[in-house]
Order: C-alpha cells, then sequence, then structure tokens
C-alpha cells in the first residue's frame, strides 16, 4: 500500500458517497423547483438584459460583484482526513505529487464553472458594450485565470513557509481579483486579461519554482478541508439528512430573545425543540435558507398561479424538512423519562412548525405585493388555509406512526 | 541529547501563546509536562511535532531541525494526540498497516510488535473492526499502539491515561518504562500528577506559556521549599499562593 493507493482509495469513497447522496438530490422534488426558479431567473435577466442603457453604471457594479462572488467559491479538493495529522506526517515529500494532483482536478472543474459564469454573462456585456460581439474569449480568459490565481493562492498558504501572512495573502489576491474586474469591466477586457494572466504567472513562481524545503500546514490543510465538506454537506442537508454536518450547534446568544417569544416554559417538548431549531445550525439554515429561496422565487415571478404554487411548494418543503425534529425528541433518554404521552411531543412540533410556517407564508405575501393587495391576500389566505390543513391533520398522521 | 528545544516563541497569531521555552530531553528520560488547562502544553507539543512554526528559537531532534529534512524529523517521533484521531473508514489493521506505511517501517518486524501489544490491550481478535466505534479507551490503546510500532527516538504522549482501564495504564506505563530502558526520549503531558510522580525522571511546569520551574521531585521540592511533600500538593498550594 502506497500514499497514491491510499488516495485512490479515498477519491473512489468520495465520489461514492457524493453519488449516493446526490442521487436522492435529484430525485426530490425540490429539483423541480429549483429548475422553475432557475427558469423564471433566466426570465427575469433577459428582460432586463433589454432594458440596460449602454453606459450605465450599476449594472456593472452588480456584475463585478456577481462575478467576484463567484470566484470566492471552491477551494482544493484535497481529501485530507483529521487523522492524516497524526498517520500521515513523516511523508511530506511523497504527498507533493498528490496534492499537485488535487490541484490540477480543481482547476480544471472550476476552470469549467468560471467558463459557464463567464457565458452567462456575455448577453449583459455585449448590451453594455464592454464587448462588442456576443461572444468575448478574453472574458472567459480572464475568469478562469483569475480561479485559478484563486486556488494557487490557497495552494500556496497550505505550505507552512507561507503561514505566517494568511490574512494579507488573502488580502491581497482578493485586491488583485477585483482591481482586475473592475479594470475588465470599466476599462477594457483585454488590459484585464494581461493582468490576470501576469498575476498568475507570477504566483505561479512563487508557489512552484521557489526552491525551498515543503513543510505542509497540516492543521490548515485539515481545516480547509474539513470546511470544504461541510459546505457540501451542508447543500446535501438541504435535501436529505446526511451523517454529517448534523450535531453542528452554535450558541448564538443574540437569539435568546426570539426563544421567548416563541416558549413560555409550559412544556418541556417545546422548551426543547425550540431550542433545537435555532441552535442546530441544520435546521434554523434550512428554514432561513428555503425561505430565502422562495422569497426570492416569489419576487420574480409574474403571475398569481405562479406566486401561489410557489409559496405553497416551499412551505410543504420547509414544513416536510423540519419534522425530524420528533426523532432528536425521541433519541433523547430524557424524554422517555419525562411523564408525558407521545402525542404531546406532537402538539410542540405543531406549534412550532403553526408559528414558523406562518411567518414564512407573510414573508411570501409580502414578496407578492407587487401584483397588488388582492394578490397579497390571496396568498396569504391560500397559505394560511394550506398550513391549518398541513399542521392540523398531515402532521399528527405521519408523526404518529 | 535527543531533544533540544532553545529559547522557543510561538502562537497562533501574532500574540505570543509561548514566551522563551528552553529545555532539553536526554536519551533514556522521561520529562513530565505539568500545568493547567491553557497554560501552552499542547501548544509546545505542536510546536516539537512541526505542526506550527515558531515565531523565534528553534527546536531540534538528535541534532536534526525540522527545515533541514522534514521527513527524517518526523520518523524520529511517535505521537499519541490527547484525543484519539483515527480514520472512520480504515479497521485496526489498516490502521497498522498505514503506519507501518507511513515511517517505512519493516513490517515483519512492526507486525510482531503489534502482536504483542494487540495481546496486551486485549485487541487481537478485533483487528478487522473500525476502531472509530471503539470505546474511548479503546480507541486510545489503537492510539498508543500506533505509536509504538514506530519506535521513534522520541514520544509525545499528550494526556494519555484518561479512559484507560487500570490494566491498561499499568501496561502502558511498562511500555514507556521498556522504551526509556532501549533508549528513548519521553515527553508526556499530563493531569493525572500521581502517575506522572510514579514514573517521571523530571517535570516541567508550565504557566501562561512560560516554564515556571523545572526539574526532578527533589530539585520541585526545594525550589518551593516544601520538603516530603507530593506533587499533587506542591501543585495545588502553589496554585493556591499564585493565584492560577
Amino acid at each position: 500500500m502506497s500514499l497514491s493507493d491510499v488516495f485512490k482509495k479515498r477519491t473512489g469513497y468520495y465520489y461514492k458517497q457524493l453519488g449516493k447522496y446526490l442521487k436522492y438530490v435529484f430525485n426530490d422534488h425540490f429539483v423541480i423547483a429549483l429548475l422553475i426558479l432557475v427558469g423564471a431567473l433566466g426570465f427575469a435577466y433577459s428582460d432586463y438584459v433589454e432594458t440596460v442603457s449602454a453606459d450605465a453604471v450599476l449594472p456593472r457594479i452588480v456584475l463585478v460583484s456577481v462575478v467576484f462572488s463567484a470566484l470566492t467559491i471552491g477551494g482544493i479538493r484535497t481529501l485530507i482526513k483529521p487523522a492524516d495529522g497524526v498517520f500521515l506526517l513523516p511523508l511530506e515529500e511523497e504527498l507533493v505529487p498528490i496534492m499537485h494532483k488535487h490541484l490540477v482536478v480543481s482547476v480544471v472543474f472550476f476552470s469549467v464553472g468560471m467558463s459557464l459564469v463567464a457565458t452567462a454573462a456575455m448577453p449583459l456585456l455585449e448590451a453594455l458594450t464592454i464587448s462588442e460581439t456576443s461572444f468575448s474569449a478574453s472574458f472567459v480568459l480572464t475568469l478562469v485565470l483569475l480561479k485559478i490565481l484563486d486556488l494557487l493562492t490557497l495552494y500556496y498558504s497550505f505550505k507552512m513557509t507561507s503561514s505566517k501572512n494568511d490574512f494579507q495573502l488573502i488580502v491581497s489576491k482578493n485586491g488583485w481579483i477585483l482591481v482586475t474586474l473592475v479594470v475588465s469591466i470599466f476599462v477594457s477586457l483585454s488590459l484585464g486579461l494581461i493582468l490576470a494572466l501576469l498575476s498568475v504567472i507570477g504566483m505561479f513562481f512563487v508557489t512552484f519554482l521557489k526552491k525551498s524545503v515543503t513543510i505542509w500546514h497540516w492543521e490548515k490543510l485539515i481545516d480547509t478541508e474539513q470546511k470544504r465538506v461541510q459546505t457540501i454537506y451542508r447543500l446535501i442537508n438541504l435535501f436529505i439528512e446526511t451523517p454529517y454536518g448534523r450535531n453542528k450547534v452554535k450558541r448564538r446568544k443574540l437569539l435568546d430573545n426570539l426563544i421567548v417569544l416563541f416558549d413560555k416554559n409550559t412544556n418541556p417538548h417545546l422548551y426543547y425543540i425550540v431550542r433545537v431549531f435555532f441552535r442546530q445550525t441544520s435546521y434554523s439554515g434550512l428554514y432561513f435558507r428555503l425561505s430565502l429561496i422562495g422569497l426570492i422565487f416569489i419576487l420574480f415571478s409574474p403571475t398569481l398561479w405562479l406566486r401561489l404554487i410557489g409559496s405553497l411548494l416551499f412551505i410543504y418543503l420547509i414544513g416536510f424538512q423540519l419534522l425530524p425534529l420528533k426523532q432528536i425528541m425521541d433519541e433523547s433518554i430524557h424524554f422517555k423519562l419525562y411523564p408525558y404521552k407521545n402525542t404531546d411531543k406532537i402538539k410542540a412540533i405543531q406549534k412550532l412548525l403553526a408559528i414558523l410556517l406562518m411567518i414564512s407564508s407573510i414573508l411570501f405575501s409580502v414578496a407578492s405585493l407587487n401584483g397588488g393587495w388582492d394578490t397579497f391576500g390571496i396568498v396569504l389566505l391560500v397559505n394560511t388555509l394550506f398550513i391549518w390543513g398541513f399542521v392540523k391533520m398531515y402532521v399528527p398522521k405521519r408523526l404518529e406512526r | 541529547m535527543s531533544l533540544i528545544v532553545n529559547t522557543l516563541t510561538g502562537g497562533y497569531t501574532r500574540i505570543p501563546v509561548l514566551k522563551d521555552l528552553s529545555f532539553e530531553i536526554g536519551n533514556g528520560e522521561l520529562i513530565g509536562l505539568i500545568g493547567l488547562n491553557g497554560a501552552g502544553k499542547s501548544t509546545t507539543i505542536k510546536h516539537i511535532i512541526g505542526l506550527m512554526t515558531p515565531f523565534e528559537g528553534s527546536i531540534s531532534i538528535d541534532g536534526l531541525t525540522i527545515n533541514q529534512n522534514p521527513e527524517d524529523y518526523r520518523r524520529k517521533i511517535g505521537f499519541i494526540p490527547e484525543t484519539p484521531l483515527l480514520y472512520d473508514e480504515l479497521t485496526l489493521r489498516e490502521h497498522i498497516e498505514m503506519t507501518i506505511m507511513a515511517y517505512s517501517l519493516d513490517s515483519l518486524k512492526a507486525w510482531e510488535i503489534a502482536q504483542t501489544l494487540l495481546k496486551m490491550f486485549r485487541l487481537t481478535d478485533r483487528l478487522d473492526w473500525f476502531p472509530n466505534d471503539f470505546s474511548k479507551g479503546m480507541k486510545q490503546k489503537v492510539m498508543i499502539l500506533c505509536a509504538f510500532i514506530i519506535e521513534p527516538s522520541l514520544y509525545i504522549i499528550d494526556e494519555p491515561f484518561l479512559g484507560l482501564d487500570p490494566l491498561a495504564i499499568r501496561d502502558l506505563i511498562q511500555l514507556m518504562v521498556d522504551q526509556k530502558n532501549r533508549g528513548a526520549s519521553i515527553l508526556m503531558s499530563t493531569h493525572v500528577l500521581a502517575n506522572a510522580e510514579r514514573i517521571c525522571d523530571r517535570f516541567i511546569v508550565m504557566h501562561e506559556g512560560k516554564i515556571y520551574a523545572m526539574g526532578t521531585l527533589e530539585d520541585l521540592r526545594t525550589h518551593f521549599n516544601m520538603p516530603e511533600s507530593s506533587l499533587e500538593d506542591m501543585y495545588g498550594r502553589l496554585a493556591d499562593k499564585e493565584g492560577f
């Protein structure tokens, strides 16, 4: 068994796991909602492009910020595990070719991603007369190079020699990326391309050609990879429960005041699950994210029907995915000891769900206000009826088993 | 001299956690690293292993620093972390194989030692199980096993006794004594002062990133002017007096 075999095995296992979870994600009805959302966004985007005048500044600023945020997504897939910090310590040199391979894989993957982002930006570039043609290869190349710069900097920071200036390194890299983007969008695409090219050459030289002993910054490698994997699983957790990202608890002291509003210390079940909901990132995060996506979806929906379908869909999704809160109570030894019945657990969940779903429903109704007060009223009424049915009839049936 | 730490200053960000540490561990010496939580014991250990770079000062093992040759430097260290760190998807056997590969050990010899240790820790029939499903004490045994098959010149053992059953504690102490007699140096951080007092040759007492006191039990007794007292007594009274 050699180190490269170990990593080959890990790669296989990683993609197998990911594939297994992605299969569930793509089976989910949520994907349909996402497709509709993408469709609606695309529709809105193409409408918007037609109204843009050639010398407008705001769309340029938006473009720079959107592309900049897209560039910060994604790191190097290193597949380093916490135990490596003990077991693989003496394999510094052997790790180098493996890390090179991981860097190349990530570069290829994100180059494709950035090309897609660049392509999506093309109609806007043309409307703003930044590019004269409908497709600008130099913009695609600039974005790909900037992503490579981002990954190279990360790779460089994995080495011990650079770790002292980690913060400055990140700030100057992001600054450089921002400057290059601003130059590309506001001055000239070719000048931006030259800047991007120069920075990648420079960073390449610093990372690979300067002679020095490689001492890996194991703790940083481990931390970065843990965070990366958790981000992926947090996304997947929107659809199904995975063993990762579970039990992530944050104190969130500020929310203590909010918790009091939900629960007046009347029964232990509500007391507990309200706190679980706010402090376990998987639940509150899911609620806030789905509410936000729903809000945007409804905001961009042009007709009453779409708004109604959207709001009902998102309310259903939120409610449905909060049901595992019951399992948390079932698994806890305390709730077996307390002198309460099973139905009390369900009652607690019903109460929490009713409040949370009503908040979302009010948000969604407000988002549909641009259709007038009638629309607002209809959406709110239908949502309230739906929530009543969901909480009073569906939830007890579903949880009693 | 096996381990030499010379005027080490270091920490996580710009603010140093460790301030001007200097100490040495000779061949065949067992040193106890003692201090309250947050005194800087684990940070010291991380610097010695080379997981952190010193701001100032140097660390060498058998005359070799990490920058001269990281791989050879790391092969000289057997490390047992405070909390067991294991691979979710590897069996106990595979953990041993991984160690043999990483430290380029002679497979036959390493397995010979491993078999003895497996028997000692009553893990022989668990070879094909996932250690991550074991109890805390059994996980710790796996970490101990993987460090002892390396037979390094320096052992760094962070809080080894927690979670171990009394038999395992006795066996671990015996293992450490055997390695000492072989000429290996051991740096052990622990809160179990009774055990430390029994087996350590010398002690390093750390407080707020500095070495507060250093020496044999006799030295410490003289230093604190507390003859006949145990390490626990000294530490307790010292802590009260100094407001640790």
